[in-house]
């Protein structure tokens, strides 16, 4: 077993953690934070896969997007969840769920 | 070897405690934590470029995001998560899906020599980096319209002073939107 293993292994319980997070919060900045954390380990997978294939450069480069697109996705959904709160005054899912209009 | 056992389990603590947390803020440091730990595993597999990016972005923009979101809406309001009875197995089973199918594929691969960073990023995967500049557009202009809306939609209690209707008169009244929507 090798270093590369050892991160690999702990890419996937990044992304155990990541989506049991996403199953069970109900606040949506905090599900920001579970998408974080998924996203983290798929990063670090993406490098430590071309670290184990002898291609480290294109696994940074594929990750670089990763992380470009992981950005992005929280500054949306910041900004979703504050437009929500203002309107809903609430940031729990299952309530806004339960609104009509 | 016993760096890297180390820094994994520093990663997987501080995300349980994230996803743990009662409140906000504290969800927010612990995922600092996570990323200070990504990015030192990073440093130590030799992808230099991308320690530095995940040290940069996540720990400083995304951090100050979350917490002048917190800001934003208040009170940091306590959350619990919610676990139900088929959670678990869910996960167990996603991450065996996850892992079968990726492993094999990273044994049977050949090793080709490798180019530059600058190279491959810039030469080979020239279609990420306008995918990326397409991303950043994309993001700045949805932040624009969600803000500036959002702005415009500003709940009653908020956006007029409710004494102001009755006791004040109504050009006093209108100042005062003025000033607000100025604002």
């Amino acid at each position: 077993m090798t270093p590369l293993h050892v991160l690999l292994a702990g890419a996937f319980i990044l992304l155990g953690i990541g989506l049991y997070g996403l199953l069970v919060i109900r606040n949506m900045i905090k599900l920001v934070i579970a998408i974080q954390i998924m996203v983290k380990g798929a990063m670090l997978a993406f490098v430590v896969a071309g670290g184990l294939n002898g291609q480290l450069n294109l696994g940074q480069s594929l990750a670089l997007t990763v992380i470009t697109a992981d950005t992005i996705v929280a500054i949306i959904g910041l900004a979703l969840a504050i437009r929500i709160q203002e309107r809903s005054g609430s940031l729990d899912v299952d309530e806004v769920m339960n609104l009509e209009g | 070897m016993a760096v890297f056992f180390g820094l994994v389990l520093l990663a997987a603590v501080c995300a349980l405690m994230a996803v743990r947390a009662v409140r906000l803020l504290h969800a927010a440091l612990w995922l600092a934590g996570v990323s200070v730990a990504v990015a030192l595993m990073l440093y130590l597999v030799g992808a230099y470029v991308m320690a530095v990016i995940e040290l940069s972005l996540s720990v400083g923009l995304i951090t100050i995001l979350l917490v002048f979101a917190i800001s934003m809406v208040g009170a940091d309001s306590p959350d619990r998560p919610v676990p139900r009875l088929l959670n678990l197995p869910f996960v167990a089973a996603m991450l065996l899906l996850v892992i079968g199918l990726t492993v094999p594929l990273l044994a049977s691969q050949s090793r080709p020599t490798e180019a530059s960073f600058a190279v491959t990023f810039w030469q080979q995967r020239e279609a990420d980096v306008l995918a990326q500049v397409a991303l950043i557009f994309a993001g700045v202009l949805g932040l624009l319209g969600l803000l500036t809306e959002s702005r415009s939609h500003r709940p009653p209690s908020r956006a007029n002073a409710p004494q102001a209707a009755e006791t004040q008169p109504a050009a006093a009244a209108a100042e005062g939107e003025t000033e607000l929507e100025k604002v």
